[in-house]
Order: structure tokens, then sequence, then C-alpha cells
């Protein structure tokens, strides 16, 4: 099996394209950082005011709210989970926008994202190509069943995408005290809970830690779909379009079918388990224990239908 | 001799046809069995069930004396191959290619890759991207993987496609090599008989998923060696005359006034001579031989080149 795993990665990272991806993910994090950087030192020059400021904006989010009450429930709560944290700003006297190097982490872990299509981009590739470059049969003609094959090659990209994670840490660790000064890992970050619909603060620390455990749990799923969409369809066009649309698409989708009850039980509609600590929550009556057995439920699933598939057919190419 | 490789009745049937029908052939051990048929005649679909590639619709394969029914039951490390165009990892070295084989094949040392190398006349390349390979080295390094876990079968299908005639030949030798130094069975297929001639000991002719004819290569030669074709008037006396006074018994009267004599065919004159005597019009006499390529298209009733 490590042997198997020893194969797979030389594969992966003997490619220009591993790289690619690698040096895109950093840019595009620089960019971020750095646009982040420009709003934040905006805001704190431009807006001594910001007291009055946020009295305007949550009136105008309020008329919003009346002339747009059609919109889905989902939305309406997010707006005045807005209002209720701009509220809390006021009262507590805390200018919002103040960026130290642990609440840009926290948004820097939106990074993660392209994590998670990178190693979908792999997931989706490591079993289709091995069909679209004749090289399968060499996999199969071997004595290692197809089971361990299929299994290394999972690893592989689990690998790919921690490899990707820790990167991705260091460089917005190191970007992030350059930018903001090290620091703020006890700072309070503030949410308002869908239980008590209360403003509630936590430190920087956790709320980073929550969001990077949120998004390897989004990234495990969409790669396992990946590679499940690979080792069944045989196509890496297939894998890799099917993960992007599912990812920017689906919790859009989800949100504007929410008066739907039975949108609970689609994949996309689990999949944000942040919505549980800060809000809004899709469908009434969703839990954290309902999605996370949602998403072990798709899981095992994925699982099932690539190691079916890619065991019991025949080989042609 | 032990039988190496044995299929009974083996039968691929896909929805709309059958690919394969009821193919039974034997290997023994040292052959060298030239497996041939037109493009599409289930050469290839024959190979891959017997590498668990694909999964038989019914019949049986037998396997170093043992009998196959799933893919894992194949002793994989006792057999090499390569199906059609062998595929490599275009970024990566041929000997790093070749390491990813050995560990899949769960063997230990690394001395065997620069030799299977050596015996395909790759060593110099070795470390060169295979991308940067040509056609023809990249047969030669499929052959040089097949061959990295010393197997005591190798199966190859097609293995000059797309060779220029000197990368044949050299194929062609290096086969027969391997043959004869290492005492490996192989199995080789191939839509032209003249890449099997003077190398396969067993012939085994495919046509639309049937196998036409299992013989040993002598007896495909035999059903081809020369002979004299003469067109007289009286074939029935020419007969007579052949018989009785000539004491040739292995002629063929194969349509009327023209016979095909097997023996003796040296002696054109002498027979030429006693026709003459008993009154017989000799129109033509020729010494013919037909090319076993002539022979299989005949066999599989279309173009051997297809």
């Amino acid at each position: 099996m490590l042997n198997l795993i020893q194969n797979e990665n030389m594969k992966i990272y003997r490619r220009p394209r591993t790289w690619l991806l690698v040096a895109i993910m950093l840019i595009i994090l620089v960019v971020h950082a750095f646009a982040t950087y420009s709003m934040v030192s905006k805001n704190e020059t431009v807006n001594p005011n910001w007291k009055q400021e946020l009295i305007e904006k949550n009136k105008d989010i309020q008329n919003d709210m009346k002339k747009n009450a059609a919109l889905p429930k989902p939305i309406l709560d997010q707006m005045e989970i807005s209002i209720k944290k701009n509220e809390y700003y006021i009262e507590n006297d805390i200018a919002p926008g103040k960026m130290t190097q642990w609440s840009y982490l926290g948004a820097a872990t939106e990074v993660m994202l392209l994590v998670t299509i990178f190693a979908a981009v792999i997931a989706g590739d490591i079993v289709a190509s091995e069909f679209s470059g004749g090289t399968i049969k060499l996999l199969l003609i071997r004595p290692m069943s197809r089971t361990k094959i299929l299994m290394s090659k999972y690893f592989s990209t689990l690998l790919f995408g921690g490899f990707l994670t820790v990167i991705l840490a260091i460089a917005s660790y190191v970007i992030g005290g350059a930018l903001f000064g090290f620091g703020g890992a006890d700072q309070p970050y503030i949410y308002v809970s869908p239980d008590d619909n209360t403003v509630h603060t936590m430190t920087q620390l956790k709320n980073v830690g929550i969001s990077l455990g949120l998004q390897l749990i989004g990234l495990l799923m969409i790669v396992t779909m990946s590679f499940m969409i690979s080792a069944a369809l045989r196509s890496s066009t297939m894998a890799i379009s099917f993960s992007l649309v599912a990812m920017f698409i689906g919790s859009n989708l989800v949100s504007f079918l929410a008066k739907f009850s039975w949108v609970k039980y689609i994949l996309f509609a689990n999949m944000d388990l942040r919505r549980y600590i800060e809000g809004p929550i899709l469908v009434e009556g969703m839990t954290m224990n309902f999605s996370i057995a949602m998403l072990a439920v798709y899981f095992l699933a994925f699982h099932f239908f690539a190691w079916l598939l890619f065991t019991k057919r025949d080989v042609a190419a | 001799m032990d039988v190496i490789l044995r299929t009974r009745n083996l039968t691929k049937r896909y929805k709309e046809h059958t690919a394969v029908r009821d193919v039974s052939m034997t290997l023994r051990r040292g052959d060298i069995y030239g497996f041939l048929g037109q493009n599409g005649a289930g050469k290839t679909t024959t190979l891959r069930m017997m590498l668990g590639l694909v999964q038989p619709t019914s019949g049986e394969i037998e396997l170093f004396g043992n009998k196959v029914t799933a893919a894992r039951q194949i002793p994989f490390e006792r057999i090499g191959s390569i199906i059609e165009i062998p595929g490599f990892y275009p970024n990566i070295s041929a000997v790093d290619n070749l390491d990813i084989h050995r560990r899949l094949m769960g063997m230990g040392n690394r001395d065997s890759i620069e030799e299977s190398l050596d015996a395909v006349g790759l060593l110099a390349a070795r470390n060169h991207p295979v991308k940067q390979f040509s056609l023809g080295m990249k047969q030669r390094l499929g052959l040089a993987r097949a061959l990295l876990h010393r197997p005591e079968l190798l199966i190859l299908d097609e293995p000059t496609t797309g060779l220029d005639p000197q990368g044949i030949r050299e194929t062609r030798q290096l086969i027969l090599d391997l043959a004869l130094k290492r005492k490996i069975t192989i199995l080789l297929s191939s839509h032209i008989l003249s890449e099997i001639e003077q190398m396969a000991t067993q012939v085994g002719i495919i046509h639309r998923g049937r196998m036409l004819e299992e013989v040993p290569y002598e007896v495909l030669q035999e059903k081809n060696k020369q002979y004299l074709e003469i067109h007289v008037d009286n074939d029935r006396k020419a007969a007579m005359v052949l018989e009785q006074h000539l004491r040739i018994a292995a002629y063929q009267i194969i349509q009327l006034g023209v016979i095909r004599i097997y023996e003796r065919i040296e002696e054109a004159a002498v027979i030429n001579q006693q026709f003459v005597r008993f009154g017989l019009a000799v129109r033509e006499l020729s010494l013919k031989r037909d090319s076993l390529e002539e022979y299989f298209m005949r066999l599989t009733g279309g173009r051997g080149d297809a």
C-alpha cells in the first residue's frame, strides 16, 4: 500500500501542472491579503464616525428587508444577523473591521475554497487520466487488487489536499503577520448563534480553528465526489466541471430552494456546517447532527459507487 | 510438455455483437505462439480476458495448470505483457516508469531495472522523460517493463505496430533471443502473417471471433509447399499415368483439367515426357507456391493487411 501511494505521489508531483496549482494558490493568497489590507486601512482613515455609519447601515438593511420580504428566509436571516452584529459593535464600542493577524487568518480560510478546487482537479484526474493515457492496464495486470489501487489513489489525493493546506497555513500566517503585525489570537470574534438569536464571542484562534476544520470537511466531500466521478465515468473533464458547478452553484441553489423541506436531503444543503454556529439555518428543523449524518451517507455512497464501478467494469482502454 | 496457458470455449458477448466465440487455444512451455487475425477479429479481446481486464461471458482460462475465474487469481508475477500501445507516465523518466512497475509487482531490488533496459538497448536514455521517446523506443521500453519481473509467459499484442522495418527486425530478434536464452513462452498477436513467420512455433488463426485453425507452424508450412500445376486435356488419364508409371500419389485434381502434383516436383521434364508419351496434350506446366500470406488471406476471406 505504501508503495502504491509512493507511486501515485510520484505521478502527481512530477507533473508541472501540480506546481502551477501551488503557484496560483500562493498568488491568489497574496492578492487576497493585499485586497483585505487596503480595504481595512481605508476604513480606519476615512471613517472616524463609524458608530453613526453603522446606525445608517442598519436602517438601510431594515428598509431592504421590508422591501424584499419575499426573499428566501435564509437570506433575510442573514440580514438580521448583520443588524445584530452591528448593534453589538455600537453597544460595546468595538470598531469593526480592525484587522489583526488572526482576524485576517479567519478571512484567509476562505482561500481554502481554492485548495478544494485544486484538490478536486487532482481527484478528477487521478483515475480518469490512467484511462486516457492507456496506463490503466498496467495498474490492473499486477498482483495488487483493484481496491488497493483505488485506495492508494484516494489517499494520495487527500495527501495533496493536506499539502496545499499546510502551504496555505504557513503562507497566510507569514503574510498576515507581515501586514497586520503578529498576534491577536485571543481577540474576540463576534457571531450570532442561531440557538438563542443573540450575539456571542469566541477567540479568533478558536474561530480560525473552526473555519479551517469546516473547510476541510467541505474539501473532503468535494474531493470525494470528484474522485467518484473520475472513477465511475472515467472522465476528468466531467469530474472537474461537476465539482466546480457543485461548489459554486450548489450552495446558492439550495438557498433559493429552501422553502421546500426536501432540500435538506441535498448534499449542498448540508455542506456548510457553519450555519449551525453562526446561522442562518437553511430549513427549519435541520441540526448539526442531521447534516453530519447526511454528509456521512453521501461520503459512503460516493466511495461505494467509485469502488463498484472501478473494480467491476471491463477495461477496454 | 507442460501446458502454460489453455482456454476452453472462451466467449465474450457484447450487446450488439460477439467479439470472441468459443476460442480454445493451448500454449506449451517454450512455444512462440503466433496469434493471427485481421484487425477486429477478436485478438485483443481474447488477450484482455487472459489478463483479467475483460470478464469473459463464458468459457475457461487455465494459467500454469490452474483454472482462473477472477482477475485476482491470475498469477501476474509470472506473466509479462504489452497490450496495444504501451502506456507510460510522460513526465517521468524511463527508469522511474519501470520503478513504478517494480513497486506494483512488489519487487524488492532495483538491479533488474538496469538489466532490462540494457536488454532492449535503452540504457543510455534511461534518465530521459518518456515524452521524449519515439514510438519505437516506447515499444522497447514496454518490452523492458514486461520483462522486468522475469516472467515465464510473455503476452505481446501487436508488438511491432508503428515500427519501421528496422524496428520490426530488431524486435523480432529480441523476442527470439528471449525465447531461446530465457526460455520464455511467448504469445504474440499480429494481423500480418509475415511478422510471425520464421519465429512462431505454433500458429492460431482467429477470424470474426472464431478460431479457424490452430496448428504447429510446420504443418502450416506443409500446406503451402511448392507444387507443379499441369493443365492437360484429360485429367483421368493423367492421373492414371501419374500413379502407374511415375508412382506419384501426392497429387490433386483441383478442377477439370488441372492437376497439382506435390512430389518429385523437380522432375517436371520427366513428368511432361511421360504425359506426352501417353498422348496427353499438356497446355501448361508451372511450378507454383502459395505464400502463407495468400493462405491466410484465403482462410480469412479478405485482405491480410486490412
